[in-house]
C-alpha cells in the first residue's frame, strides 16, 4: 500500500515538473511563415505644413523571396542563387506607433519586432521624433531592448534600400563594419537602444552614434564618422579619428582602432589594443569646473610605410610613445572645444560631475559647460609589431 | 503519525524559493516607488524583522512540534481569535498565490506569448499548483528538491554574470540620500516587514521536519539569508545597469536587466537568453505559488476540520478555480501592482502576528502540548 502511494507521488512529482516545462501557454500557434520579422527600423522626420512627423521604415527579410516594393539584399553564395529578399516599407504618422499601425495594414502576416537588430536614425530626425520613437521601442511590448543604434546623414528609408554588391545582407554588412572596426579606424561602436535611452532619460551625458552612409556610388555602406548629440538634437559630425578618441573617453574603456600621427619625420600608424580612461573633477567653483582626463593606452606600432625599428632598442619607441601621446592630448583638447561649441557633452564629463556635485543638475552643468576646462593626460605603452623577416 | 521526511536543507531550499517567488517581477518597482535609488538598502534592513519572524516561528514550532498553524491556533488564542488571525494568514497566502501566478502570466504575455489570453496563462500555472497540492506536502517538497540542480546554476549565473558583462556602473547608485528612505516610510516599513516571509512555511511543514525543533530555526535562518543576495541583486542590479530614473520607468526592471546583460546567443530559437532564464524562474514562481496555495488551503482546512487527515480534493480544486477567477479581476499589470502594494501590507501584519503569537505562547504555558 505504502509502495503504491510512493509510486503515485513520484509519478505526480514527475508529471508536475513535466507540466512546468511544457505548459507555457501557447494559444494560437501562429506559424513562422505567417510572421514578418523586422530586422532593421529606420527613423526620419518629414517636414510639411503641419510641422514635422516621424517616418518609420521597416526592413523585413523575406526568406522565401518574392519581396515587392523593396530592395534586394540577396546575393550568391557557394554557386547557389540566394532567394532571400528584403522588403522595405515606410510610413509616416502622428507618432511612431501610428506609422507602424499603417505599415501593419500594408504587410501581410503579423509584424514581429522580436528580431529587431538595428535602429537607424537620420541626423535630420527632430529631437521630439527621435525621443518619441525611442520611447516606443523601449516601452512597447515584444520589442527587445537590445537592438544596436546608429545614425545616417541620408534618409533612413533610403539607406535601408541600399544594396550590397557582395551579396551580403544589410544586417551582415553592419555586423561586418563593426567587427572590422578594431582593425581599421576603430570609430565604429553601436550602442544598444537601452543605452541610448539611458543617456536620454538619466541625462548623464550626451550620446554619440556611429554614422553610416551609403557609398557615393550607392553600391554599399560605409562608416564615415560619428554623429554627436546635444540631448536628442543632432549637434555635429566627427571624422573617424576624432570619433575614435571620443569613444575612448566617452566609454572609458574601449577596444581601440588605428591612429595616425607624425613622428620621426614619417606618417606613422599605431594600433590601439586597449584604452582605459579615468575622468576626475575638481570640487570647487561650480562656474569654472576643471576636469582631469587620464587615458592609458596600450598600442602597437605598425610597420607602416617601410618604417621599421630595431627589435631590441626601445629608445626610439619611447620617443614615439611620447610623440603619439602628446598628439592625442592635443587632439582631445581640440575635440573638447568643438563639442563645447556644439553644447554636446559627448565625452560624458557630467557623468563624473553628478557624483561629486549631486546638487548640480544636467541643465546646470550645460549652462557652465562652454567654460569647462579639461586637462588631458595620455600615457602610452607602445610596442613594436612583427618579426624581423 | 507518519515518519517526518523533511530535512533542514530541503526546508531551507523551499523557504528560499517561497521567499524569492515572483518577487523579482514586482518587488523592485514597488521599492523604487517608495524609496527611490536607495531601495537596495531596504533588502538588507528587512533582514532584522525577518530574523525576529524566524525566531518567533521557531518558538511556536518548538511549542507545537506536531501541529500546523490551523491546529494550534484555536488552543493558543481561542476560537474567535483563531479565525481572525488565521484569516489574515490565509488571505496573505492566497494573495501570494494569486499575485505570483498572475504577475508571471502578465510578464509572459507582455514579452513572448502575445496572443495567449492572460487568464489561460494563469490557469496553466494554477493547474500545476492544484495538482501538487492535491498530491500533498511531500510531493511539493520533492518537486522543490528536483528543481535544485535545474534552478540554482541559473540563479547563481544571473547574479554573478553581470559583473563580468561590463554593463554595471556603480556610480548609478550615487548620490545616496538617507532621506529617500523617509519619503514613504510607513509603506516602506510594511514592505521591509513582509519581504522575507518564507519561514512561515514552517507553520505548515513543521510536523514533517526531521528532526523537529532546532532544524526549524536552522532552515528558517539559512533559507532567509540565502534569499537576501537574490533580493539585493533583483533590486540593485537594474539600478546599476539602467541608472536612475530610467530603472524606475521599466515595468519589470529585474527582467529587463536579465535581457540586457544576457550573453548573446544568436541561435534561434534560443535567441534571447533571458527567455531561458524566464522559463527557469517560472519554476521558482510555481514552487512559491504552490507553497502559498498549499499553506492557505491546509490552514483553512485545519481551522474548519482540525482532525481531517487530508484536504478534500474538491475543496482544493475549488480554491484553485477561485484563484483563477480572482486573477481575472486584474486588468493589466498596473492593477496587479496596486494589489501587491496592499498585499505587502498584509504581509507586514502577518509578520507582526507571528511575533505576537510567539509572545502569547510564551505567557500561556498551558496551551502547549498535544491535543
Amino acid at each position: 500500500m505504502d509502495s503504491t502511494r510512493a509510486a503515485c507521488r513520484t509519478a505526480a512529482a514527475l508529471a508536475s515538473i513535466l507540466l512546468m516545462m511544457t505548459t507555457c501557454g501557447c494559444w494560437d500557434a501562429l506559424d513562422i511563415d505567417r510572421r514578418a520579422f523586422v530586422a532593421v527600423m529606420g527613423l526620419d522626420s518629414d517636414v510639411s505644413g503641419e510641422g514635422h512627423r516621424p517616418r518609420v521604415s521597416l526592413m523585413i527579410p523575406m526568406p522565401g523571396g518574392g519581396g515587392e516594393g523593396g530592395a534586394g539584399g540577396g546575393g550568391a553564395g557557394g554557386g547557389e542563387e540566394m532567394t532571400a529578399k528584403m522588403l522595405v516599407v515606410d510610413e509616416t504618422g502622428v507618432n511612431a506607433e501610428e506609422a507602424v499601425q499603417k505599415v501593419r495594414a500594408m504587410v501581410g502576416g503579423v509584424i514581429d519586432f522580436s528580431t529587431l537588430q538595428y535602429v537607424v536614425t537620420s541626423t535630420d530626425a527632430s529631437p521630439d521624433d527621435l525621443t518619441g520613437a525611442m520611447h516606443t521601442v523601449q516601452f512597447t511590448r515584444f520589442i527587445p531592448m537590445t537592438p544596436f543604434m546608429f545614425a545616417t546623414e541620408q534618409k533612413a528609408s533610403d539607406l535601408l534600400r541600399a544594396e550590397s554588391p557582395s551579396g551580403k545582407s544589410f544586417v551582415d554588412t553592419l555586423d561586418g563594419i563593426q567587427a572590422q572596426s578594431r582593425l581599421g579606424l576603430g570609430h565604429v561602436h553601436y550602442p544598444q537602444a537601452w543605452e541610448t535611452m539611458s543617456m536620454l532619460i538619466n541625462k548623464t551625458g550626451d550620446m554619440t552614434l556611429t554614422l553610416i552612409n551609403s557609398t557615393d556610388r550607392g553600391d554599399g555602406l560605409e562608416a564615415v564618422g560619428a554623429a554627436v548629440y546635444d540631448g536628442a538634437k543632432y549637434a555635429g559630425t566627427l571624422a573617424p579619428t576624432d570619433a575614435l578618441m571620443l569613444q575612448c573617453v566617452a566609454l572609458r574603456r574601449y577596444s581601440g582602432g588605428t591612429y595616425l600621427f607624425r613622428g620621426d619625420d614619417h606618417e606613422l600608424l599605431i594600433r590601439i589594443i586597449r584604452a582605459r580612461t579615468k575622468v576626475e573633477v575638481d570640487r570647487g567653483n561650480a562656474d569654472a569646473l576643471r576636469f582631469r582626463v587620464s587615458m592609458r593606452v596600450n598600442a602597437v606600432l605598425m610597420d607602416s610605410g617601410g618604417y621599421r625599428l630595431p627589435l631590441l632598442n626601445r629608445k626610439k619607441l619611447d620617443e614615439l610613445e611620447q610623440v603619439a601621446a602628446r598628439d592625442m592630448e592635443a587632439r582631445l583638447g581640440r575635440l573638447l572645444e568643438r563639442l563645447q561649441g556644439w553644447n554636446s557633452d559627448a565625452m560624458r564629463l557630467y557623468h563624473e560631475a553628478r557624483v561629486k556635485m549631486p546638487e548640480m543638475s544636467c541643465e546646470d552643468f550645460k549652462r557652465v559647460y562652454p567654460g569647462v576646462k579639461a586637462e588631458f593626460s595620455v600615457s602610452m605603452l607602445l610596442v613594436r609589431t612583427g618579426l624581423l623577416r | 503519525m507518519r515518519e517526518p521526511y523533511l530535512s533542514w536543507p530541503e526546508a531551507a531550499w523551499l523557504i528560499m524559493q517561497f521567499t524569492i517567488c515572483a518577487n523579482y517581477l514586482f518587488m523592485p518597482q514597488l521599492l523604487y516607488s517608495m524609496s527611490g535609488r536607495l531601495s537596495w538598502a531596504v533588502t538588507m534592513i528587512a533582514v532584522l524583522p525577518a530574523v525576529a519572524g524566524v525566531w518567533a516561528t521557531y518558538y511556536l514550532h518548538a511549542r507545537f512540534p506536531d501541529e500546523r498553524l490551523g491546529q494550534f491556533l484555536p488552543r493558543l488564542v481561542g476560537r474567535p481569535f483563531s479565525i481572525l488571525f488565521g484569516s489574515a494568514f490565509i488571505l496573505f497566502w492566497l494573495g501570494g498565490a494569486a499575485t505570483n501566478a498572475t504577475v508571471f502570466a502578465h510578464y509572459v504575455s507582455d514579452t513572448s506569448l502575445q496572443f495567449t489570453p492572460v487568464t489561460v496563462l494563469v490557469a496553466t500555472n494554477v493547474l500545476m499548483i492544484v495538482l501538487v497540492s492535491l498530491s500533498g506536502l511531500k510531493t511539493l517538497v520533492r518537486v522543490a528538491d528536483a528543481l535544485l540542480f535545474i534552478v540554482v546554476p541559473f540563479l547563481l549565473f544571473s547574479q554573478f554574470w553581470p559583473f563580468f558583462g561590463s554593463r554595471i556602473d556603480l556610480s548609478n547608485l550615487a548620490p545616496m540620500r538617507l532621506s529617500d528612505l523617509g519619503a514613504d516610510k510607513w509603506r516602506l516599513a510594511g514592505a521591509a516587514l513582509a519581504m522575507y516571509h518564507g519561514y512561515q512555511f514552517v507553520f505548515v511543514a513543521g510536523p514533517a521536519l526531521n528532526p523537529p525543533g532546532r532544524s526549524a530555526l536552522t532552515a528558517g535562518l539559512v533559507g532567509t539569508l540565502a534569499a537576501v543576495p537574490a533580493f539585493l541583486s533583483f533590486v540593485a542590479m537594474p539600478l546599476l545597469a539602467f541608472g536612475w530614473p530610467y530603472a524606475n520607468l521599466l515595468t519589470y526592471p529585474a527582467a529587463s536587466f536579465l535581457e540586457v546583460v544576457a550573453p548573446k546567443t544568436g541561435l534561434f530559437p534560443i535567441r534571447r537568453f533571458d527567455f531561458v532564464l524566464t522559463v527557469l524562474f517560472r519554476n521558482i514562481m510555481i514552487i512559491a505559488a504552490m507553497s502559498y496555495f498549499y499553506s492557505a488551503a491546509q490552514t483553512l482546512s485545519d481551522l474548519v476540520s482540525p482532525s481531517a487527515r487530508r484536504m478534500h480534493p474538491w475543496f482544493v480544486a475549488g480554491l484553485g478555480i477561485a484563484v483563477v477567477a480572482s486573477s481575472a479581476a486584474f486588468k493589466g499589470i498596473r492593477t496587479v501592482m496596486q494589489f501587491t502594494g496592499v498585499w505587502v501590507l498584509l504581509g507586514a501584519l502577518v509578520t507582526v502576528l507571528t511575533v505576537v503569537l510567539a509572545v502569547v505562547a510564551r505567557f500561556r504555558a498551558g496551551s502547549a502540548g498535544r491535543r
